[in-house]
């Protein structure tokens, strides 16, 4: 139990002067009466600051762990063919990247991983916990939805066009996602059939595909769609796609130009993920607008901020913060995009997300306010585990002689 | 339609922004205005904080500062209750003016080829109208080194620039602040593939300049001149280094040499903290900088802390353009770990200003300096205060910026409880 600390539940009013307690993993209490349980480990939380896990919707850490040398990096498989639904970030995910533990040092406690941007079809993610010292397998958090990445415009444009081979324009890279999303309608057609057929009248199975085989589970609603775009017409032909080919759009992540579409955005109830003001080294990233994320959040719509790079995903916290200046947000509302509304777009907020009774331990301690620019976590959480510490883990923060 | 009627929208916007003005010049009703701003609190960092004071400016200067003034009865006041008074800050090291879109190359002119090329000066391409500049004032940065890209070894000449001003003599705080040289991975491909290359290439130019300025009867020489003015005392030579034995490197240059070094970057500079305070070499220290690259893998948040106790002079650095205006926010990551407030504060405003020696004009708050400060709504070292109100030599600015435009363009008319510009 951390006992006597400002407690921010985010689904909830700030408690002054509260506690949480939890026991195997998962929180059993949140309150300000709350009595610990006799075997229970209490930790003084005067003067502290408790707030659920911070979740990070965007992040590449394990498939390019540090150093961040040529040799280390498995983020972009950019080889030749733009279409690889059938890769898994997972499967390069280095769970002794160091990097991990300098992001759960910022109080993350789950993290989406992505393949990179210069695929059109990118392949597949996967929801993490930052349990530490684990492997890949045992990070992966259970239950959480499979997810596609995307990616449209510039990247896959600079990526391919640069050695003559489609896609060279944005044209070619809604031509080759209607391609790739047709052919595996038709090989969804064939397998659904032949799965359906009673087993007497079956013939031989239809050819296995692994591209199509990971499409057609994009089409059948299994694996959501994260897509890499800033354009408001990207967006308008992605959304348009997802209803003639009727897949689930699931966020659209570095999405600028969301405030020129925020009242559809929030309509269709697609996430969007953006950054608080960070901008400008592509012109598909020049007109940004750092009141975006808390105009979407007035609308309604569902809006996170992402780090997409370890140094963002340190300091999300900040990065709220920025919400509060710029766009006149209320501070809980700029502490759930990075947590609850973060968890609700990745399909993990039943778990993660808030501190409440039933919900994972997964819970950051900060020595002064989160939005305090002066602020370092203490502590933090996954599932009831201490990942991070600033007293115990003292000898890796000290410089090597 | 609605998208056309915006975009129309937006453009008349900006056309009614541009008022004409003047390149360089101030009328005389400009020169002889007097503001006080009243009942405001007070950072004038060389003296101690006042908590409910006057700021007295007359034309482009400070004209008073402290808690009992009288205002003149011929001045325009403005009520700064509730808001705090700070001298403009200095970002030490960006490629504002350089880059604009650094993906487009028609608005880049960080980078030439060449290797040795202390010929360049950034003043020669610094864009006035870049859309970066507001953004960066409207966070409190109101000087700003403009430097030419670091995959050189010999840079050229950075350019000292407040962030306001029609021309470029108005704007320049000086032309030509200083030489840039980069040792370590940066410039590692610039003609040659190793550090001993780099190094063999700086010791070279720094022979022939020394060479040059023996003769007597030496010709005019772009190349050499600046570095001349080095090997003279007359110009700081910024070396941007990381590892400890690039910093090694540039100190025994210096002594071999003779000349006064700023060291920029120095991921691990707390290593060498004691050798850099005994020579007095400043650090201009960029607060979130990160083991991005192998010769950045030592750094951390305390460095700025490590230094500061170590006796050495700081300075912070955005190395950004685009992300410079997040320089401000990043200076609590220097706090929180450990270095004292009133030394960051010192660090954004008055250590600059003497490590390039402006001091005379720019860095605290202080009569006869130039009335180069804003207003926020809080203390300007935290995330949440916005920075609501902008002098920049005691010409007021509205803190606007294009992306202020395009908020009012397309968010103002669905929600207007959205703040496009930060209100007093």
């Amino acid at each position: 139990m951390i006992r006597d600390a400002t407690i921010l539940p985010v689904s909830g009013a700030p408690l002054p002067r509260g506690s949480v307690s939890f026991r195997d993993g998962i929180i059993t209490a949140v309150g300000v009466d709350i009595t610990a349980d006799s075997d229970a480990q209490v930790i003084d939380g005067t003067d502290r600051y408790v707030l659920p896990g911070i979740v990070d919707v965007h992040s590449h850490l394990g498939v390019s762990p540090w150093p961040w040398v040529p040799g280390n990096s498995d983020v972009n498989e950019d080889g030749g063919d733009p279409l690889t639904p059938q890769l898994r970030a997972i499967d390069a995910f280095d769970s002794s990247d160091p990097a991990l533990r300098w992001v759960a040092a910022g109080g993350v406690t789950t993290i989406m991983l992505l393949p990179g941007s210069a695929n059109v079809v990118g392949g597949q993610g996967a929801v993490m916990k930052l349990r530490l010292g684990r492997s890949a397998d045992e990070m992966l958090f259970e239950g959480a939805p499979g997810v596609m990445k995307m990616a449209l415009g510039e990247n896959p444009k600079a990526t391919y066009g640069g050695r003559g081979q489609m896609p060279s324009t944005r044209m070619g890279v809604m031509a080759l996602l209607r391609d790739a999303l047709s052919q595996a309608q038709s090989y969804r057609a064939r397998w659904d059939a032949w799965n359906a057929a009673p087993e007497s009248e079956r013939g031989a199975a239809p050819a296995f595909d692994p591209k199509l085989d990971a499409l057609a589970d994009v089409l059948r609603g299994e694996i959501r769609v994260a897509a890499h775009t800033y354009r408001r017409d990207e967006f308008l032909a992605l959304l348009e796609l997802s209803d003639e080919f009727g897949f689930e759009l699931g966020s659209f992540h570095h999405a600028m130009d969301a405030y020129r579409l925020g009242p559809e955005l929030a309509r269709r109830g697609v996430g969007v993920a953006v950054y608080a003001d960070a901008f400008g080294r592509k012109l598909e990233h020049w007109e940004q607008v750092p009141q975006t994320a808390a105009y979407l959040n007035s609308l309604g719509a569902l809006v996170t901020l992402h780090s997409d790079f370890p140094f963002f995903a340190q300091r999300l916290h900040t990065e709220a913060a920025k919400l509060v200046r710029y766009g006149g947000i209320s501070e809980g509302d700029a502490l759930k995009t990075i947590t609850l509304s973060a968890a609700r777009l990745i399909g993990v907020d039943r778990w993660v997300g808030s501190l409440e009774a039933g919900k994972h331990a997964d819970i950051a301690v900060y020595d002064k306010h989160p939005f305090d620019s002066f602020a370092r976590v203490e502590k933090t959480f996954v599932d009831g585990q201490l990942v991070f510490d600033r007293g115990r883990d003292r000898a890796w923060l000290e410089r090597t002689p | 339609m609605a998208g056309a009627d915006a975009v129309i929208a937006l453009l008349a916007s900006a056309v009614v922004i541009a008022v004409p003005l003047v390149p360089g010049g101030e009328s005389q009703a400009e020169a002889e205005r007097v503001v006080a701003i009243r009942d405001v609190r007070i950072l004038p960092v060389a003296t101690p904080p006042i908590e409910r004071g006057v700021l007295l400016i007359r034309g482009d200067r400070i004209a008073g500062v402290g808690a009992d003034i009288t205002i003149p009865p011929d001045a325009e006041v403005v009520d700064g209750a509730g808001l705090t008074a700070a001298p403009g800050f200095f970002d030490t090291y960006t490629g504002i003016g350089l880059i604009e879109v650094a993906g487009v190359p028609a608005s880049n002119d960080s980078q030439e080829p060449g290797g040795v090329t202390p010929q360049l000066r950034a003043a020669d391409a610094y864009f006035l109208d870049s859309e970066l500049i507001p953004l960066v004032r409207n966070a409190g940065t109101l000087v700003v080194l403009s430097v030419p890209g670091d995959r050189n070894v010999v840079a050229g000449q950075s350019a000292l620039m407040r962030a306001a001003g029609t021309t470029v003599e108005a704007a320049a705080v000086k032309e030509v602040a200083a030489v840039h040289a980069n040792l370590g991975e940066a410039s590692k491909g610039a003609g040659f593939r190793t550090r001993m290359g780099a190094a063999t290439a700086l010791r070279q130019i720094l022979q022939q300049a020394r060479g040059h300025a023996a003769r007597e009867d030496a010709p005019p020489n772009h190349r050499l001149d600046p570095v001349v003015r080095v090997l003279r005392g007359e110009l700081p030579l910024v070396v941007r280094a990381h590892r400890r034995d690039d910093i090694l490197i540039a100190l025994r240059l210096s002594e071999e040499f003779g000349f006064r070094m700023i060291l920029a970057g120095g991921a691990d500079a707390p290593l060498v903290a004691a050798e850099l305070a005994a020579r007095e070499v400043p650090v201009l220290v960029q607060p979130d900088l990160q083991p991005s690259t192998m010769e950045t893998a030592g750094v951390r948040y305390d460095n700025a802390a490590h230094l500061s106790r170590a006796g050495v002079r700081l300075a912070f650095q955005s190395n950004e353009t685009t992300l410079s205006r997040q320089l401000v926010p990043n200076i609590g990551l220097t706090v929180a770990y450990g270095l004292p407030y009133e030394e960051a504060l010192k660090a954004l405003t008055l250590y600059p200003a003497q490590i390039f020696g402006v001091d005379d004009m720019l860095g605290s708050l202080e009569v006869g300096k130039e009335a180069t400060f804003f207003l926020s709504r809080g203390d300007p070292l935290q995330v949440r205060t916005p920075v609501v109100s902008i002098y920049v030599k005691g010409r007021h600015y509205e803190p606007r910026s294009y992306q202020t435009r395009l908020c009012e363009t397309f968010i103002a008319p669905v929600q207007e409880s959205i703040p496009c510009q930060p209100t007093r």
